[in-house]
């Protein structure tokens, strides 16, 4: 808690309160939008660090463009909260919040060439010429696009174009980046280099970014931290590494990479290690915070989990299961097995490399996998 | 493929204005003295400009009141939309012929306006409003708006939310958000809506007689008085050619100012 208090001559005494972080660059507080009977976004909270690249992750229709609609003042408050770099500015129109925005369709203005477009806010900030022309410029090249800059969008190809978007955005420095969905309209390489370009510019030049989209490997590429949003609120904010290897609920679980969710019921919990028998048979350990017992859900990762042919106990810190292999897809880098555990279709991934076993469909095999590789999600 | 097309064009459009060119011609006579009495005194000419001022002053009054109502119509809420262009579609629909009487009912020397301003106090003497260009004008922009109106509401209502949203973003208040993005992207219904107008005008004949009252002489009266006066049928139809050539020059050369891809507007706002 910051208290600020003036002195005893001032007319007014101000007590300043705030409970946020005072480093944090912006902070969103129980915001809430309602679009008739439907909750857009659901008393949603979180903060951002500056430098910090945080991307809203979720399907469609979980909130997250409404969300950064809002942080952008694009779309109104029902309640709540939003402190940019120490101001509230819920009230103020996107114009007053020194946001750049980059749209999901760029909207670059077509009857200006590329220069005028990134120029733009520049001129709104009544900034002599030469300037403009030498931070355009610099702009320019560091989204790799000199030489462009009397072009007209129409003459540009969709990743030009999404470039163009972008050097507008941050050319006039802007206290935070919003990003709704920018590489969706690319083909897949090219989205892929624009991940990392995106990301090396955005380290480059430090802004903060809040970032929207619904590919996860696009948000945890790219990402310092992600919100995994569902129904309008916040299921779980946290690294990659958290939100992949301890997902806290089922939706994030699946939404964030390949799972494998087995119905089961905590039967013991003893040292830190809990013992779950499944539903569709056979029993399983793994680490667990707390010793709730009952209904769970268990989850392996496809790539965590090994077929043996020789059938073996599961002993000591390895969980193993007999299965039957249904089917078997090449994929090049990587085989899926589909293996039927009891009643239960499980997904196994398994690299190719030297020296693995190829299964055929109906074979018996092993399935195995560590104790540490696995986890429960309520 | 395009062959109906143009044997319907061809047809209903080329023939009658081949008759017309024979007439003027004095077919089968096949003088040219019907064209040079066009020229003989300076009537004709005289009212070929006043032609052209009265289309000019039209188009501008068009763009006057027509830029602000198609604006509107483009950017007001969803709900009030039909009743708004309810108010520049219900008048286009209604004959032209009636709204030029009500015009006459309301600019009259003892009509609504003047009896109004007289009673206010802002006048003594009743104003000319009508039986001049001033009233001829007024009437033909009333009629012609729509063809203003339509384009440039097109033209506004088709650009992406996101332009005025960037511009937002990028610092624009609305004002400059209008200005600088708006209304440079709304030029080809501007474009579109003045050569409709433009065009128009200039054959336009019900509201120049009506609200004229035989004062103001433009080419269609001009036409029509060598038709129903003069029985001048050849001399009818040269000035008629003569109007049709000025037409066709006039939207030409504004095609070449403005080229056609511009008006389509297919580069512009569409993406």
């Amino acid at each position: 808690m910051d208290a600020v208090i003036g002195t005893g001559n001032d007319a007014v005494t101000q007590v300043a309160v705030t409970q946020t972080a005072s480093s944090d660059h912006l902070t969103v507080e129980n915001l809430i939008k309602i679009f008739g009977a439907v909750r857009a976004v659901d008393d949603v909270s979180f903060h951002v660090a500056p430098g910090e690249f945080l991307t809203l992750l979720g399907p469609s229709g979980s909130g997250k463009t409404t969300l950064l609609r809002m942080i952008g003042g694009f779309e109104n408050a029902d309640a709540g909260r939003i402190v940019l770099d120490g101001q509230d500015v819920e009230h103020l129109p996107p114009n007053k919040r020194n946001i750049g925005v980059v749209f999901q369709k760029y909207a670059l203005f077509p009857h200006l060439t590329v220069f005028e477009n990134v120029a733009f806010a520049l001129r709104r900030r009544h900034i002599g010429r030469g300037e403009i022309a030498g931070r355009v410029g610099e702009a320019l090249d560091l989204v790799s696009l000199a030489g462009l800059a009397e072009r007209y969008p129409r003459q540009l190809s969709g990743g030009q174009q999404q470039r163009v978007a972008l050097a507008r955005a941050f050319v006039f420095h802007p206290d935070i980046l919003l990003m709704d969905e920018p590489l969706g309209a690319l083909d897949k390489q090219l989205r892929e280099r624009m991940q990392r370009e995106i990301r090396a510019l955005q380290k480059k030049i430090g802004i903060t970014t809040v970032y929207v989209t619904h590919d996860q490997t696009e948000a945890m590429t790219m990402s310092d931290r992600i919100a995994v949003m569902n129904n309008g609120r916040i299921e779980q904010i946290g690294d990659p590494n958290d939100l992949y290897e301890r997902p806290t609920t089922e939706f994030v679980a699946g939404f964030v990479g390949d799972s494998n969710l087995l119905d089961c019921s905590v039967k013991t919990y003893a040292d830190g290690i809990v013992v779950v028998r499944l539903d569709t048979g056979g029993e399983a350990r793994c680490h667990a915070k707390d010793a709730a017992l009952g209904p769970a859900k268990f989850l392996i990762r496809p790539e965590k989990l090994r077929l043996d042919t020789r059938l073996v106990e599961g002993i000591g810190s390895i969980n193993a299961l007999p299965c039957i292999v249904a089917a078997a897809t090449y994929v090049g880098d990587y085989t899926l097995y589909d293996v039927t555990v009891g009643t239960t279709l499980v997904t196994v991934k398994q690299y190719n490399r030297e020296g693995e076993t190829r299964f055929a469909a109906g074979a018996t095999a092993n399935l195995s996998w560590a104790i540490g590789d696995c986890g429960l999600v309520r | 493929m395009i062959a109906p097309a143009a044997l319907l064009v061809g047809v209903l459009f080329l023939l009658p204005i081949g008759r017309l060119f024979g007439m003027s011609l004095d077919y089968p006579n096949w003088t040219t003295a019907f064209f040079a009495g066009l020229f003989s005194s300076s009537v004709y000419v005289k009212s070929l400009w006043a032609t052209l001022r009265v289309s000019v002053f039209v188009v501008l009054g068009c763009l006057m009141f027509g830029y602000p109502i198609g604006y509107l119509l483009a950017t007001c809420r969803a709900k009030l939309r039909p009743y708004l262009a309810l108010t520049v579609l219900l008048p286009f629909w209604t004959s032209i012929l009636v709204r030029n009487f009500a015009w006459m009912y309301l600019l009259q020397r003892h009509g609504t306006v003047n009896e109004l301003l007289q009673s206010i106090g802002i006048i003594d003497q009743p104003l000319r409003l009508m039986f001049n260009e001033f009233g001829v004008v007024l009437g033909m922009t009333n009629a012609l708006l729509p063809f203003m109106v339509l384009p440039i509401y097109v033209a506004i209502q088709s650009q992406d939310e996101a332009f005025l949203e960037a511009a937002g973003s990028l610092g624009a208040g609305p004002s400059v958000a209008f200005l600088k993005v708006t209304f440079p992207l709304s030029l080809p219904g501007i474009y579109a809506g003045t050569l409709l107008v433009f065009a128009t005008a200039l054959g336009f004949f019900v509201t120049p007689a009506l609200l004229g009252g035989g004062k103001v002489l433009v080419a269609a009266t001009y036409i029509t008085y060598e038709i129903e006066i003069l029985l001048n049928w050849p001399g009818a139809a040269a000035a008629s050619i003569v109007l049709l050539g000025i037409i066709l020059i006039v939207v030409a050369a504004y095609m070449r100012v403005v080229t056609i891809e511009r008006l389509s507007g297919a580069d512009d706002a569409m993406a």
